[in-house]
């Protein structure tokens, strides 16, 4: 396909292409093997990092990658230029990356790993006249403070990994990859609703735990 | 008025059609927008009533900026700077060749297969 063919497909309302998507679609459309190897150069390392999110495992990771780009490469004509290939790569990552953790979680009959947390026990308690039991004291320290300490960022890290899949994967999609809740909802195969029940229970469990873990209030 | 009795309190307190219950079980909602006119309106007057609600709420956006801060792509590759010589801190590492030299080859595997179909 020419520069303007390719150009032309993305349409009016498609996204602007720099040159390398471009030249790397084209290429791809060609059956150029450059191209093929720019697209894994160009994209990998992102998406590694959203499988390794999700599956917490690098042997796993680098599967669903391998397996991502072999399927790009088979189904590269249902690619569409109104996307870019980032997304259009991310969405397979991420869909791999579920499947294995729903046939994982199959294989187990439930999850064996002890140290996840219980969400519902990091939840806010209220009295029946709905004050709450514990009352919030406003954190001691700015977020640019603490994400400039390398071991803090690890803290975080490690404490998003002990929420349970369910809680965890609504959080990576939702507040990481920065998906929306429709896109949420159809990846995990859940309501809309339940997405948002889930992402608010999973950021409320998470505040508790950075808040008492990090000791980020005067009085911890 | 300590801050427990400001909540507590019936003048100064909440108006009773909202609680810090529901603030809770709102925020959410509150904060994509998504409360009609009126429950907003009544969700931020708890809000100037109630400090302890204003540190909850400010506590649960600074979670979700603290996880995009600890867990962007430059975030990371910053700590493996700062981690190196730390063994106990889990270095970002680059995306290692081999993986990319496999993906090569098993789409040569492919593409062979393909062909000879």
């Amino acid at each position: 396909m020419s520069t303007e063919a390719a150009s032309s497909a993305s349409g009016a309302n498609g996204p602007s292409l720099d040159s390398e998507e471009r030249e790397i679609i084209e290429g791809m459309r060609a059956g150029d093997d450059r191209a093929f190897e720019r697209l894994v150069r160009a994209h990998v390392g992102p998406l590694r990092a959203v499988a390794l999110r999700l599956l917490k495992n690098d042997a796993d990771a680098d599967d669903i990658v391998q397996e991502a780009f072999l399927s790009a490469f088979r189904n590269f004509d249902s690619f569409r230029a109104d996307s870019r290939l980032q997304t259009w790569l991310h969405r397979i990552v991420v869909n791999g990356a579920l499947q294995r953790l729903r046939r994982a979680k199959h294989r187990a009959g439930q999850q064996g790993d002890g140290e996840l947390v219980d969400v519902s026990e990091l939840l806010p308690r209220f009295a029946a006249n709905g004050h709450p039991e514990h009352f919030s004291q406003p954190w001691v320290q700015t977020i640019e403070e603490l994400a400039t300490r390398a071991e803090t960022r690890e803290q975080v890290r490690q404490m998003i990994d002990k929420l349970p899949d369910n809680y965890r994967t609504v959080l990576i999609l939702r507040d990481i990859e920065e998906l929306d809740t429709s896109e949420t909802a159809e990846l995990l195969e859940l309501t809309p609703g339940t997405v948002k029940v889930r992402l608010h229970r999973a950021r409320q469990a998470l505040r508790n735990l950075l808040e008492r873990e990090l000791e980020l209030t005067a009085n911890a | 008025m300590s801050e427990e009795e400001h909540c507590r309190a019936g003048v100064h307190g909440h108006r009773p059609d909202i609680s810090c219950r529901e603030v809770s079980e709102f925020l959410l909602a509150y904060l994509d927008r998504e409360l009609d006119e009126p429950s907003r309106a009544e969700f931020e007057l708890h809000l100037k009533l109630c400090p302890p609600c204003v540190n909850y709420l400010e506590g649960y956006r600074d979670t979700i900026a603290l996880v995009r801060a600890c867990t962007r792509d430059d975030a990371e590759g910053a700590a493996a700077k700062s981690c190196e010589g730390q063994p106990n801190q889990r270095p970002k590492k680059a995306p290692p060749e081999g993986l990319i030299q496999a993906i090569l080859s098993a789409k040569c595997r492919a593409a062979a297969g393909k062909s000879s179909e």
